[in-house]
């Protein structure tokens, strides 16, 4: 592909906290294939979640601009920019984020019913993306019946759901022990590497960050490292 | 399209939360349950009322004669008697909201049987009388056409006669003499009770007009002629029909008053009317407020489920909802919660009614239009009172959203 899926452009954003402005990212270009799997890492306060707040559409910059596929991000209308997440992006949280009592497989089927997808199809849609990542043979459970391992591969399967061009993970081991992890990481490489869907990851865990191919490191709002490494594992 | 996918989101949320719906729903329950009832309790009353006046027969319309009025002295003049007789023929004839017409003359006489005597008002009228006073004898009859041709010597009687009379017996077929003259009786009449004037109805007998002109009145003409008005018609209408033909038939120029006045009960009926429909409507204003209140208590809810779920908002909006689709789900929460809210408080309603019915002995009276309006109602309520909660919701940022503990 020619085009990179992401090309950002002396993209700043500020906040205003009463007379002052807090700029929480200054000035960060960063372009990112189709097919790449990428870690942003940082300590808290380097604007690394500002950051991904901005690739994932759910803020605006306040200067520079935005390329997504093509299209000017930064120019969308807050509408535009619900339904440009809910067709081409998917998150996955570090608190997973799904709703209590209700089936995973409606949880999973959630972001198709704001693209007006039909019941049955989204059932079914929902199923089979709960089958790739290992729960096919639970989709009537309720997630408080899950373990944490489980119910983060329930969203990782609602993030792909939509077959969006990029799965953006925010410290999505978080709230996990080491073993399961692993094996979230390793759900993360298997679909970035076998189907090619694009993988951004925020972490503050470097042996997390190692599973990604390459590694962008923030500090006070600034992108101070670029590189693409050998992964740990 | 995306509106009805969201509806069925909110169902499902609605069903998550099962106690707390039943009784955020309970306040607009009693509210709309309490103004079923209230509606209910007024239309029968209404209902009573209209009911009362037509057995009654209270919707009669009574045209007395009197002299012209000139120069504000009023001349009496000499009513020519074959005058009622040919007005309440016209009258019958061509006003055409009226069904029936007559004369009526009434003379008080001291009435004699072989028990006793008594002093009663009697009335010379034709067989129309019945239909237009809506009254029927229970023993025996009412005299007809034939009695009337025929000046057969009968008559009716009310209750209160009989007793005078005749005391518990049956008086069908027994004599009386009004001025010397023997006169059979034929019916005696169901009893009215007394009226809302505070006249004794059944205080009275009854004679076929031509035989109360031959044997009783002499040349004392009539002055007075009673009307009914058809069931389809009012009575102003018939009223109005009446006091022109009158008018014309009696010759009156433009500038002359009219020799006669027309009286009917449609006031009285009106006052009272009047008097309940004051006292329902504070009744149904009185329960309107607790159905505000219902109300209140949604939207005190919806705001509290809008902050719980507001973790739930930001992801829904990360994953592709914008501000309207989260206020159209909200919004719909609050018009399935008060919809069924007016649904089962019209069941409840209907319920009450009976009781109260059953209990009191009132009328009530439950519509199915009401059912209709009950439930509309309370959507709006969902409406109004959701409305702001939604908008609440739909205003969240879906950052901070995320991020809410």
């Amino acid at each position: 592909m020619s085009a990179p899926l992401i090309d950002i452009r002396e993209a700043w954003k500020t906040y205003q906290v009463g007379e002052v402005l807090i700029p929480a990212v200054r000035g960060v270009s960063l372009t990112v294939s189709a097919g790449e799997f990428l870690a942003i890492t940082g300590p808290s306060g380097s604007g690394k979640s500002t950051f991904m707040h901005l690739l994932g559409c759910l803020d605006r910059l306040s200067s520079g601009s935005y390329g997504f596929e093509g299209r000017r991000v930064h120019e969308l209308s807050r509408r535009e920019l619900a339904r440009l997440r809910n067709q081409r992006i998917g998150f996955v949280f570090q608190s997973f984020n799904l709703l209590a009592r209700t089936t995973i497989v409606d949880n999973v089927a959630l972001p198709l019913i704001y693209q007006g997808v039909r019941r049955a199809e989204r059932r079914r849609r929902a199923a089979e993306m709960l089958e790739r990542v290992g729960l096919g043979d639970r989709l009537r459970h309720h997630s408080n019946q899950l373990s944490g391992g489980q119910q983060q591969r329930v969203a990782v399967a609602r993030a792909l759901v939509t077959r969006p061009g990029m799965l953006l993970a925010d410290e999505p081991t978080g709230n996990l022990d080491s073993k399961t992890s692993t094996e979230i990481m390793g759900l993360f490489r298997t679909l970035n590497e076998q189907d090619g869907i694009t993988v951004v990851v925020v972490t503050h865990e470097a042996d997390i960050a190692a599973y990604a191919r390459r590694h962008v490191a923030f500090r006070d709002g600034q992108l101070v490292q670029d590189r693409s490494g050998a992964s740990a594992a | 399209m995306t509106p009805f996918i969201v509806l069925s989101e909110s169902l499902r949320s609605l069903g998550k939360n099962k106690v707390r719906t039943a009784l955020s729903v309970l306040g607009i329950v009693i509210g709309i349950a309490a103004v079923i009832t209230m509606v209910a309790v007024g239309e029968g009353a209404k209902r009573r009322v209209e009911r009362e006046i037509a057995t009654l027969g209270d919707d009669w319309i009574l045209v007395a004669y009197w002299g012209v009025q000139r120069g504000g002295a009023r001349r009496q003049q000499g009513i020519p008697p074959t005058l009622t007789r040919e007005d309440a023929d016209a009258i019958e004839r061509e006003c055409s909201a009226v069904r029936a017409a007559t004369p009526v003359n009434r003379i008080s006489f001291q009435a004699v049987s072989a028990y006793g005597n008594y002093q009663t008002p009697v009335v010379g009228t034709r067989p129309a009388y019945f239909d237009i006073r809506r009254w029927r004898a229970i023993e025996g009859r009412e005299f007809n056409h034939d009695d009337m041709r025929m000046l057969n010597k009968v008559c009716c009687m009310g209750t209160t006669v009989s007793r005078e009379l005749f005391g518990a017996m049956n008086p069908v077929g027994q004599t009386v003499r009004i001025n010397r003259v023997a006169f059979e009786v034929i019916g005696l009449l169901e009893p009215k009770g007394v009226g809302s004037d505070g006249r004794d109805n059944d205080d009275m007998i009854l004679i076929p007009f031509t035989s109360f002109e031959r044997y009783l009145a002499g040349r004392e003409a009539s002055g007075t002629l009673m009307a009914a008005a058809r069931h389809d018609e009012t009575l102003a209408v018939a009223k109005q029909q009446i006091r022109d033909l009158l008018r014309q038939r009696h010759r009156l120029p433009d500038d002359v008053d009219d020799d006669f006045r027309i009286f009917d009960r449609s006031l009285t009926m009106q006052a009272n009317a009047e008097s309940s429909r004051t006292f329902n409507a504070l009744l149904t204003t009185i329960a309107s407020i607790s159905l505000l209140v219902g109300g209140v208590g949604i939207m005190n809810i919806m705001l509290v489920s809008v902050t719980e779920r507001t973790r739930e908002i930001g992801l829904r909006m990360a994953i592709g909802a914008d501000g309207a689709i989260i206020l159209v789900q909200f919004l719909w929460e609050a018009i399935v919660l008060c919809g069924m809210g007016g649904v089962f408080g019209f069941g409840l309603g209907w319920v009450v009614s009976r009781l109260v019915a059953w209990n009191y002995g009132w009328d009530t009276v439950i519509s199915y239009w009401m059912a209709g309006v009950a439930i509309a109602f309370a959507t709006g309520v969902g409406l109004f009172f959701g409305f702001y909660p939604a908008w609440r919701a739909s205003k969240l940022d879906p950052i901070d959203a995320l991020r809410y503990e």
